[in-house]
């Protein structure tokens, strides 16, 4: 990176501590470390449920994605606009009245004490293993791009994060997201800009769309029935809706947020402005990747992109057929590109142009054939599957972006980074805090007390993100143990939810066995069927609703219920 | 105004709905009316995709 590069990047983390340590002044108490007093108002709200949401992850991975397998992905999340209607109408009124800090503390004034704390010990086992990989999959990939040390990466985005957060509470959460998810706005356009910018200068908008289109690469729905694939949109208005659902209503580092408005209003107004723009900007996000896979015809691409992967294999007896496959890699992209050229040449003039799509039709099929190949030598240097999807918007930025624009775009994916993590650090501190330590140890503490513990909680969590992300690479089978778990737990988790808006003469055990019942019951679908991952939390919330009724009916034929 | 409410050691503030009757929301007479104006967005959006995904489909039939 230049000068200009590391200027633009120091900028963005002095912004970023400076605003955060301005709102210390707001946390004099619990409900100010934790709820802002219920004084923001919707936009920052709705701001920060974006940047959320919006991960470092999902500007590498999604982009990579798109390189890929085209459009598709937003399927997905074509659902969230009625998803926000759902919880405007039925989750938000009930949390919000409830004056509660976590959405758990809510299941006790419903149910009972052990759906709550079963409920928040599952919140707090997934999420704080999700905090570290909030930190370690951007690090990874930027050290390997830009060769910095990864403890390093680690260490400077949780501290700084850890820092502002401690001190600020909530109110720097939510004011440095905002922050950040414009900075996050304002990436995507320049991103999208500057590919544009760097394309051959004959290539016009219409022609990017023609290449991408003979790939169908803008293929964003697909209307076929099939749950076994994830990317169909019956699929991602079924799945992504519960999925979803699940997430901005049940997930307390979600439910915070929309707790800290001004009022029910306010509360409402933010998820509704998510409803509007997530959508819109998930699209440009993956459009990026689309150009990138255009950009590429006329650039030669990097035949594995992750750069620590090339080294490995150039350091194995796999040297010579992985540089055999350059060499024919090369061959075949001079071949595209020429193709790709001469097509636009034709489309302009009016020429035939079938020649040409069948010359990059069939230089395509025999370069993802050499991308295959060489993933496969990948497998077997490092004896680890290639990731490289995580890789190609990085590469690009190193490679073509100019100095600023790179430290800009740089800071914008630590700014998605940051401004998940330090979300995930206030729920993770207010659910110990509420639902743990002041419901079971310190019931009547002076509120003096509650913020020195809720701080001490949010340095807990901090470290053991930064922990989790150092060991990430030794515990992997860990982490990917407890990320099933939770995708076992988040659509049972939901269905605890209906049962308690829906059901009126569900009762606490029914709510604790349908939930255990649900996550058994997502556990078999997944090892007996295969049918989408997406699927799973309507599973869960299905089978914990029917199973919860029918306890209450039951216990009420018995004249114990509510 | 709400009540206090006494339950499982906690106690709370149980706001009545106050807010819910005849509320305007911008140019919007209700929130029912921004609920539908929010599907009825959806629904383009998916038609818009659509329709975006056969245009810019230019594989040779």
């Amino acid at each position: 990176m230049s000068l200009l590069d590391w200027l633009i990047f120091t900028l963005y983390f002095a912004g970023v501590i400076f605003l955060g340590l301005s709102q210390r002044r707001k946390s004099t108490a619990m409900a100010g470390y934790f709820m802002a007093n219920r004084t923001l108002p919707w936009a920052a709200i709705g701001l920060s449920v974006m940047a959320t949401q919006a991960s470092a992850i999902t500007f590498i991975g999604t982009t990579g994605q798109a390189y890929d397998d085209g459009m598709e992905f937003i399927q997905v999340y074509l659902p969230q606009p009625l998803v926000m209607v759902v919880l405007c109408g039925l989750f938000v009124p009930f949390f919000y009245r409830a004056r509660v800090y976590t959405a758990y503390e809510y299941l006790e004034r419903r149910f009972d004490a052990k759906t709550r704390s079963l409920t928040s010990f599952l919140f707090l086992l997934s999420r704080g293993m999700a905090a570290g990989i909030v930190l370690y999959a951007p690090a990874v990939v930027l050290s390997v791009i830009l060769g910095w040390d990864e403890t390093v990466t680690i260490v400077v985005m949780g501290v700084v994060t850890l820092l502002y957060t401690v001190v600020g509470g909530i109110s720097a959460v939510i004011w440095t997201d905002v922050v950040q998810m414009l900075m996050m706005f304002g990436g995507i356009a320049v991103a999208l800009l500057v590919l544009f910018g760097e394309l051959p200068s004959a290539v016009t908008v219409s022609d990017v769309v023609y290449i991408g289109g003979i790939h169908e690469m803008w293929k964003s729905i697909d209307l076929s029935w099939d749950p076994r694939n994830t990317y169909t949109l019956w699929s991602g208005l079924i799945g992504g809706f519960f999925l979803a659902l699940a997430y901005f209503g049940c997930d307390q580092s979600q439910v915070q947020r929309y707790l800290t408005a001004r009022s029910l209003k306010q509360s409402r107004l933010s998820l509704i402005f998510n409803a509007f723009l997530k959508v819109p900007m998930q699209f440009f996000i993956l459009a990026i990747g689309v150009l990138l896979f255009v950009f590429y015809h006329f650039e030669r691409p990097p035949l594995i992109f992750n750069s620590a992967e090339v080294t490995a294999v150039q350091n194995s007896p796999l040297r010579g057929e992985f540089e055999q496959l350059e060499v024919q890699f090369d061959r075949l992209h001079a071949v595209r590109k020429e193709a790709t050229l001469k097509l636009l040449e034709a489309r302009h003039s009016g020429g035939g142009v079938a020649y040409w799509h069948e010359r990059i039709r069939s230089s395509d099929e025999r370069l993802a054939e050499l991308r295959e190949q060489s993933k496969e030598l990948v497998l077997q240097a490092r004896g680890a599957a290639s990731n490289d999807v995580n890789y190609v918007f990085p590469s690009y930025l190193v490679q073509y972006v100019p100095a600023g624009i790179l430290g800009l775009i740089i800071a914008v994916i630590f700014a998605a980074a940051m401004s998940s993590l330090d979300s995930e650090l206030t729920a993770l501190s207010s659910a110990t805090v509420v639902d743990f330590y002041r419901r079971y140890w310190a019931r009547s503490a002076s509120e003096k007390h509650y913020l020195k513990v809720s701080r001490l909680a949010t340095l807990f969590w901090g470290l053991f993100a930064v922990a989790v992300a150092l060991y990430a690479g030794q515990l992997g089978s860990l982490i990917e143990a407890v990320n099933r778990v939770g995708s076992y737990f988040y659509g049972s988790l939901l269905g605890v939810f209906l049962l308690a808006f829906l059901v009126r003469r569900a009762t606490g055990t029914g709510a604790f066995l349908g939930l255990l019942v649900g996550m058994a019951s997502v556990f078999a679908v997944s090892r007996t069927t295969d049918i989408s991952w997406l699927y799973y939390n309507l599973v869960g919330a299905v089978v914990v609703v029917v199973a919860g009724s029918l306890v209450g009916r039951k216990k009420e034929e018995n004249g114990a219920g509510w | 105004m709400g009540r206090p409410v006494e339950e499982s050691g906690l106690t709370v503030q149980d706001e009545t709905p106050a807010e819910e009757g005849g509320e305007r929301i911008g140019v919007f007479p209700g929130w029912g009316w921004l609920y539908a104006a929010v599907v009825v967005y959806t629904v383009l959006l998916i038609l818009s995709l659509y329709l975006f995904t056969l245009l810019a489909d230019h594989r040779l039939q």
